[in-house]
C-alpha cells in the first residue's frame, strides 16, 4: 500500500498535424489506501492517464510517485503496480492459475509453494478456486473479470490501476460486481485508481473522484462534494442523472433575466453575482430533482408545457417546455403528468447553481444539506463526510 | 467424445427440418420443387468440379492399376500376385519394391537401386529441412516487420516479391547465381571457396532449399503479419505489467496467440514442400546424379519422358495417400485440442 502523486504531468502525441496534447499539466494525490476514480467523457485524458501511472506511456513532461519513489522513468514491471483492463485480457493459452501465478513467476524468486498459496488465497477471496484449471474461454464474463481482479490481487502490488473493468458487463452484473469491487477494497484497502466514463460509478465507488475534460483536471473532490459544489459548468453537467439543467441567463446588477422569466436572487446570491462574473452573461444550474412543481404563482416560478413524460417508475422525468429552454425535472412516480400539461415549477433559492456565462466556472453552487437521514437511529464512521443517503435532498420535496 | 462439428450439423439439420416444415405450411407446393432450385444454385460448381477435377481424380484412380499405351489410348490392367492372389496392382508393387530394407536401405543412398525410394529421401529431407526453417524464418521476419522500423514496407515487399516469382523463373535464377561459373563463385573465388554448388551431387538438394526457403519464408511472413494483427495490445501490456521481457512477451503471448496460424502455415508447408517440383525441374532437372529427383520430378518424368502414365498415376496416388494422412491427422490434432477448451 502506498501514497501516489502526479506532478504537472503532461502527455503529448506527436502526429502529422500538429501535436494533441492528451493531458495538460495534471496533478493529483492520491492517499494510501484511497479509492480514486477518474472520470469523464471519452478522449478526456483518463485512459492515458492511467496508461501513464502504470508505466505504460511514457510521459511528455512532469513526474509520478508511488509511495516515495520516482518512477515516471521506470518500467512496469518495476512500478509496482497491477492493472485490470477492460477486456481482460488474459492469456487464452493459459488457465486462469496460470493467468494468475505469470506475473509472480515473472517478478518473483517464490517458489512454487508459495506462489500456488497465493493464487489460492486469492481465489478464495475472489470465489473462483473451482475455475482455477479451467482456461479463459471456457468462463463468463462475470468470470473473466474475476480472473484479472485475481492476477492483479495475486501481486499483491502498492497501486491498483483499473481501466473501465466493468463496461464489458451487463447492466445487472456491473451493478453487483460495483458492489463486490467495493467490498473487496474495503477488505485489501489497496490504493486504488479507477477509470470509467460511467459517472453512476464513480458516484457509489469513489471516495474521491477525479473529472477531466480535454486532458485537464476539471475539480477532485469527494462525490458529494462534486455534486453539491461543482467547480464549473463541465462538472455540474457531468455529475448527476439525469444532468443538471443549465440555462443562460443575463444579471443586470439586480435580477436573473431569462427570456420569458426573471429569476430574483437572494441577497448573497446576488453579492455572489455582482463580485464574481467577468461580463453579464450567467449560466444558472439547477438539477431535475430540485425543480419543484408549484400550486401558487410566486417568486422564482413559471409555467412550463410538459412535451415528454418519461415514467421511470419511482419518478416521472418531466421534459418542461418554456421560452427560456427546456427544463428537466423529477417528480414522484405517483405524482402524474401528461404530455401537453401545463405544469407550473420553482426554482428553490437554495438548491440554484450559478455558472460564469463565459469561463463556466461556479459563481455559486447551492446549499449542502449534510443532515443524517429520517430514520438513521445510530452512526458508524462513514466515509469522509459523505453520510448522506444518495444523492436527494430529502427537504424540499413537495 | 463428439466433435463440435457434429452437434453444429445436427443443429443445422433441426433448423432445416423446421424451415421446411414452416414453407410447406405457408407456401403450399411441394418440396420438390424447394429442392430444384437448391440442385439448379450448386449444378455450375457440381459440374466444373465433375469435369475438371473429380473425373480426372477417378480416372487416374483407373489408370494406376493399368498398363496404359499411350499410342492406342488402351490399357490392360497390370495384375500381380500379392499374397497367394491375384490383384492389379502391379504398378504399385512394382514402385515400392524392393522394400528399402530390404537391401539394408541401399535404395535411400543411391538412385541405382529403387529410384521412388530415393526420391522419397530427397523429399522427405527437403520437407524437413524447409519447413520449420520456413515457418520459423517467416515468423521471425514477421516479427521483425510488425514492429515500427523505418521502410517496413519496403522490406515486406521484398521478402513476398519472391512469391510473386514463377518457379521456373527462380529455379533459373539461382541456377546462375548458384553453378560453377555463377555470380556466388565470383564473390567465392577470392577466398577460394568457388564451388559448383548447383552441379555437385553432394550440394544441389541443399540449393534447392535454399530456394525453395527463399519462396517461402515470405508467404509465411504475411500469414503471421496477419496473425500478429489479431493478437489484441492489450494482451502485450498485461504482459509488460507482469514482468515479461521481449523474449518471455513471445513465448507467453505471441507465439501461443498464433495458433491458428501455426496450423495453417504448417499444413501448407508441408503440402507444397512434398510437392515440390518446378524450381527442381528448373534448377536441375532432377540431376545431378538424381540429388534434385523429388517425388513430382519423378511422376513427371515416368510420365511424359518415359510415357508410362500407369506406373506414374501409382505414384501420384501414393504421394497423395502420404499428403493425405498428415493434413488428416494435423486436423484431428488441432481438434482435439479445440475441444480441451
Amino acid at each position: 500500500m502506498a501514497r501516489m502523486s502526479i506532478d504537472e504531468m503532461t502527455k503529448r502525441y506527436e502526429s502529422d498535424d500538429g501535436d494533441v496534447l492528451a493531458v495538460d499539466d495534471l496533478s493529483l494525490d492520491i492517499r494510501d489506501g484511497e479509492f480514486l476514480v477518474l472520470v469523464g467523457p471519452s478522449g478526456c485524458g483518463k485512459s492515458t492517464t492511467l496508461r501513464a501511472i502504470a508505466g505504460l506511456e511514457t510521459v511528455s513532461e512532469g513526474t509520478i510517485r508511488i509511495g516515495d519513489r520516482d518512477v515516471t522513468d521506470v518500467k512496469p514491471k518495476d512500478r509496482d503496480i497491477a492493472m485490470v483492463f477492460q477486456n481482460y485480457a488474459l492469456y487464452p493459452q493459459k488457465t486462469v492459475a496460470g493467468n494468475m501465478r505469470f506475473g509472480l513467476e515473472m517478478t518473483t524468486d517464490l517458489d512454487e509453494s508459495a506462489i500456488a498459496g497465493r493464487v489460492e488465497d486469492a481465489a478464495r477471496l475472489l470465489d473462483i478456486t473451482e475455475l482455477l484449471d479451467r482456461r479463459p474461454r471456457a468462463l463468463s464474463g462475470g468470470q473473466q473479470q474475476r480472473v484479472a481482479l485475481g492476477r492483479a490481487i495475486v501481486r499483491d502490488p502498492a497501486v491498483f490501476l483499473m481501466d473501465e473493468p466493468l463496461s464489458n458487463l451487463d447492466a445487472k452484473l456491473r451493478t453487483q460486481m460495483r458492489t463486490e469491487l467495493q467490498q473487496l477494497h474495503d477488505e485489501l484497502g489497496a490504493t486504488t485508481v479507477y477509470v470509467t466514463h460511467d459517472q453512476t460509478e464513480a458516484m457509489t465507488m469513489g471516495d474521491r473522484i477525479a473529472v477531466l475534460d480535454d486532458g485537464r483536471l476539471q475539480q477532485v473532490g469527494t462525490p458529494m462534494e462534486m455534486y453539491y459544489e461543482p467547480a464549473n459548468e463541465f462538472v455540474a453537467t457531468f455529475i448527476g442523472s439525469p444532468s443538471m439543467n443549465t440555462l443562460a441567463a443575463t444579471f443586470d446588477g439586480d435580477d436573473v433575466l431569462f427570456p420569458g422569466f426573471t429569476y430574483e436572487p437572494t441577497a448573497a446570491q446576488r453579492d455572489a453575482l455582482a463580485d464574481g462574473l467577468g461580463g453579464d452573461s450567467v449560466t444558472v444550474g439547477i438539477r431535475p430533482e430540485d425543480v419543484v412543481l408549484a400550486d401558487e404563482p410566486g417568486p422564482r416560478t413559471t409555467e412550463f408545457v410538459a412535451t415528454i413524460v418519461e415514467p421511470m417508475g419511482g419518478e416521472n422525468v418531466l421534459h418542461l417546455r418554456h421560452e427560456l429552454g427546456e427544463v428537466v425535472a423529477t417528480v414522484a412516480g405517483g405524482q402524474r403528468v401528461r404530455e401537453g400539461d401545463r405544469v407550473r415549477a420553482r426554482f428553490p433559492a437554495d438548491h440554484v447553481h450559478a455558472f460564469d456565462g463565459e469561463t463556466g466556472e461556479a459563481v455559486f453552487n447551492r446549499t449542502r444539506t449534510d443532515e443524517p437521514a429520517t430514520g438513521v437511529v445510530g452512526t458508524s464512521a462513514g466515509r469522509d463526510g459523505d453520510t448522506l443517503a444518495g444523492g436527494s435532498d430529502p427537504g424540499d420535496r413537495p | 467424445m463428439s466433435t463440435p462439428d457434429g452437434s453444429v450439423r445436427a443443429s443445422f439439420r433441426r433448423a432445416g427440418s423446421a424451415l421446411r416444415s414452416t414453407a410447406s405450411r405457408v407456401v403450399d407446393r411441394p418440396s420438390e420443387e424447394n429442392n430444384l432450385a437448391g440442385i439448379l444454385f450448386v449444378v455450375p460448381n457440381v459440374v466444373v468440379f465433375s469435369v475438371f477435377l473429380l473425373g480426372p481424380i477417378l480416372y487416374a484412380f483407373v489408370l494406376s492399376f493399368q498398363e496404359w499405351n499411350l499410342f492406342l489410348g488402351t490399357g490392360e490392367p497390370a495384375w500381380t500376385e500379392l499374397f497367394g492372389v491375384s490383384l492389379p496392382v502391379a504398378n504399385y508393387v512394382d514402385i515400392l519394391q524392393p522394400w528399402p530394407w530390404e537391401n539394408n536401405w541401399a535404395s535411400l543412398r543411391s538412385p541405382s537401386f529403387n529410384l521412388w525410394w530415393f526420391a522419397v529421401r530427397n523429399t522427405v529431407l527437403y520437407t524437413a529441412v524447409v519447413v520449420p526453417v520456413q515457418i520459423v524464418g517467416g515468423f521471425l521476419v514477421a516479427l521483425a516487420l510488425d514492429g515500427r522500423i523505418r521502410g517496413k514496407k519496403v522490406y515486406r515487399a521484398a521478402y513476398f516479391l519472391p512469391v510473386m516469382l514463377s518457379a521456373a523463373a527462380s529455379g533459373v535464377i539461382w541456377r546462375w547465381v548458384l553453378s560453377k561459373n555463377g555470380v556466388l563463385n565470383e564473390f567465392l573465388r577470392p577466398v577460394g571457396l568457388a564451388y559448383g554448388w548447383a552441379n555437385s551431387p553432394d550440394t544441389a538438394l541443399g540449393a534447392l532449399m535454399l530456394i525453395g526457403l527463399w519462396g517461402g519464408i515470405g508467404f509465411n511472413m504475411i500469414l503471421y503479419l496477419a496473425g500478429l494483427q489479431n493478437i489484441p495490445d492489450e494482451l502485450y501490456e498485461a504482459a509488460r505489467i507482469d514482468g515479461a521481457d521481449g523474449l518471455n512477451r513471445i513465448r507467453h503471448v505471441t507465439w501461443p496467440n498464433l495458433r491458428n496460424t501455426h496450423f495453417f502455415v504448417t499444413v501448407l508447408a508441408i503440402i507444397g514442400t512434398f510437392q515440390v517440383f518446378g524450381i527442381a525441374l528448373a534448377f536441375a532437372e532432377g540431376g545431378p546424379a538424381r540429388a534434385t529427383t523429388t517425388i513430382v520430378v519423378l511422376i513427371y518424368e515416368t510420365a511424359f519422358a518415359r510415357s508410362s502414365f500407369g506406373r506414374a498415376t501409382a505414384m501420384a496416388f501414393l504421394l497423395f495417400a502420404v499428403v493425405f494422412v498428415f493434413s488428416y491427422y494435423r486436423y484431428r490434432i488441432e481438434q482435439q485440442e479445440e475441444v480441451g477448451y
